[in-house]
């Protein structure tokens, strides 16, 4: 018997070893993918590219995904992309005349029948490849703009896919408006001897509302197994100078010493910069509730190997330097042509030597901001990159107008050489803006 | 006793319930009403209570169209909006805007058939409102336009004076446009 079922092993031996592997094979690649469906990361199914405004976040599939399961892949919904993209609250103004809200209205049946511009995935589908995965023509805004000529006259000779070059969809507020165009004429030519925003003085500012004198060497409190040494640049830092001590940060809510105290407790003191860095590419992995953004996962070109981002990579413990969250902390990652040109820039030369007409990376894409008007204003660093990171179309009033004229400001945001030599010499070519704000006026008299 | 204070109950939440019949007997038409004068009273309320004692009497904060970026109040036309947005936000079923023959922002043009007719009416006899039922891309509406009338000069002064305004000789006491209500009469 068993003679003749070695003898029958041995006649099919080949056919065995093949439904053998073809059965492990078949429950491994089972098991493979059922670990993958069921486990919490679900990257294995993401299809094409993530855009450059999502990839960080993609293996997070519910970010945008909702789903009652987590074992589930939910539809997109439109609440999950306005968590993060939260529509600007003001209304009527020019700064969000695309709100997806207005576009909902029964009297707007018609503009909705030649685009949904409601719904985000009308333009912003994912997983293509696409600037913020738009999928939409770059002339689309010919579906309602097509009579723009016959309203604004200085409009005539453009092309719709141009309008980008100054228009932003969803803040038009940020540059050509034509009160501040109005506001800014006839100082074309003129650069201004230092910038008009004052600075944060957030270590005078804190003192005044709390009332607490600067701390010494001798009042630091830290705990006796910790070694001082490694607090060494705490003596003389604004933190010391504001009041606050170890334990203000390093301790939790239950009084417990933190080694490595994470941006959560940072939140206390600098709330609004906090809410900014979560914000931008910068922190939405940490808002995402995910590990931070690291050097080798960027897709610009960077320096060094897992460098991860929170609020001290940019910000030295325990120095808390903001000159050198400036400059020096950007360009230890970042490692493209526009950064690497930096340094060779007037703009830097004059920061260096601490001459006020100077700027660093933090003057442009980090700028200050004022907020509140007389005895409630004040000046605050934003923190939240993302705002000022598209020259033609947002930074001319945030950033360029505190020290150049607009004429000279709007010529040089539209020169894409000069972007990437860092705005390093003059702009050569003239974009005619105050000529068609003056063509425009003339019309409407 | 038990019993005699039952029946009182009883009696009593009947006629609670009383006026609710009358509320079941409401029309498109007379809902409309009672929403126009809502709408109507918070607008003369913010203009004259906020704008007009703060930025003309009181002088302590302008009110401009470019509210946000001047720190400034919004005009009480953009109030009306900005309200009309939230009840939007609500879903509760009506939606109400302002709308004229020649609007600062051309998207705020009359529209539709319904519209433009009643809008004519109201040019005519300033004095009445017009009420119709429209259908809109499969759904049936009512609609209501409220003659909307130059009340200050702050309002023709603004409109005569704005660059994108199709129409710069208001006067007061002129049709400036109509407070219009939509309410959906089908699903």
């Amino acid at each position: 018997m068993q003679d003749k079922l070695m003898i029958w092993v041995w006649k099919n031996a080949k056919k065995i070893t093949l439904y053998s592997l073809w059965l492990i094979l078949f429950i491994g690649s089972a098991f493979y993918f059922y670990n993958k469906l069921s486990s919490d990361d679900k990257t294995v199914l993401i299809q094409g590219k993530t855009s450059n405004g999502h990839y960080q976040i993609e293996e997070q599939c519910d970010s945008c995904h909702e789903a009652e399961d987590k074992n589930e892949l939910g539809d997109i919904k439109q609440e999950k992309c306005l968590a993060c993209h939260k529509e600007k609250k003001r209304s009527n103004t020019k700064a969000n005349s695309h709100r997806a809200k207005l576009f909902e209205a029964d009297d707007k049946t018609d503009l909705r029948k030649l685009l949904r511009a409601d719904q985000c995935v009308t333009c912003h589908e994912e997983h293509q490849l696409g600037h913020a995965g738009t999928t939409q023509p770059a002339d689309f805004c010919i579906l309602c703009h097509k009579d723009i000529a016959e309203d604004r006259v200085s409009h005539k000779d453009l092309a719709f896919d141009e309008c980008g070059d100054c228009h932003n969809y969803h803040d038009n507020s940020a540059n050509y408006s034509e009160s501040f165009i109005g506001e800014h004429l006839g100082e074309e030519a003129k650069t201004f001897e230092h910038s008009k925003i004052p600075p944060t003085q957030y270590t005078a500012r804190f003192l005044k509302k709390h009332i607490s004198e600067p701390l010494s060497w001798q009042q630091k409190e830290l705990p006796a197994t910790v070694d001082a040494n490694q607090a060494k640049d705490w003596d003389g830092s604004s933190h010391a100078l504001a009041g606050t001590n170890c334990q203000t940060c390093h301790n939790d809510k239950n009084n417990e010493w933190v080694e490595k105290p994470d941006h959560q407790s940072c939140k206390s003191c600098h709330k609004t910069q906090l809410k900014g860095f979560l914000s931008g590419k910068h922190g939405m992995r940490l808002k995402q509730k995910l590990p931070g953004m690291t050097t080798n996962n960027a897709r610009l070109a960077m320096k060094g190997e897992h460098k991860e981002l929170n609020c001290i990579s940019c910000h030295k413990d325990h120095q808390f330097d903001a000159k050198e969250a400036a400059v020096a902390s950007c360009l230890n990652c970042h490692n493209d042509q526009h950064s690497l040109a930096y340094k060779e820039t007037k703009h830097y030369q004059l920061w260096k030597n601490k001459d006020s007409r100077g700027a660093s990376c933090a003057t442009c894409h980090m700028p200050k901001i004022e907020k509140g008007r007389k005895k409630n204003k004040s000046v605050l660093t934003q923190h939240n990159q993302n705002h000022n990171l598209r020259p033609s179309q947002k930074m001319v009033k945030t950033v360029c107008i505190n020290c150049h004229g607009l004429g000279f400001s709007i010529d040089a945001l539209q020169d894409k050489q000069l972007i990437n030599n860092n705005f390093a010499v003059p702009p050569t070519q003239h974009i005619p803006l105050i000529e068609m704000w003056n063509s425009y006026n003339n019309d409407k008299k | 006793m038990m019993k005699v204070r039952h029946s009182a109950l009883l009696g009593s939440l009947l006629a609670a319930t009383l006026p609710v019949n009358v509320w079941a007997e409401i029309t498109a038409q007379t809902m409309a009403d009672a929403i126009h004068a809502v709408i109507e009273a918070d607008r003369a309320v913010y203009a004259d209570l906020v704008v007009n004692r703060l930025a003309i009497e009181e002088e302590v904060i302008e009110a401009s169209e470019e509210y946000h970026e001047n720190s400034a109040l919004p005009l009480p036309a953009q109030m009306l909006r900005a309200s009309a947005e939230k009840v939007r936000d609500k879903k509760s079923g009506f939606s109400f805007s302002l709308v004229s023959p020649w609007p600062i922002n051309s998207q705020n043009k009359v529209k539709t058939e319904a519209e433009i007719k009643g809008m004519d009416s109201i040019l005519k006899n300033p004095t009445t409102n017009v009420y119709s039922e429209e259908t809109l891309s499969g759904k049936k509406y009512f609609t209501a336009l409220y003659p909307d009338i130059a009340v200050s000069n702050s309002c023709v002064s603004c409109h005569n004076n704005h660059k994108d305004s199709p129409k710069k000789d208001f006067k007061i006491g002129d049709v400036m446009g109509a407070i219009m209500i939509k309410i959906p009469l089908s699903k």
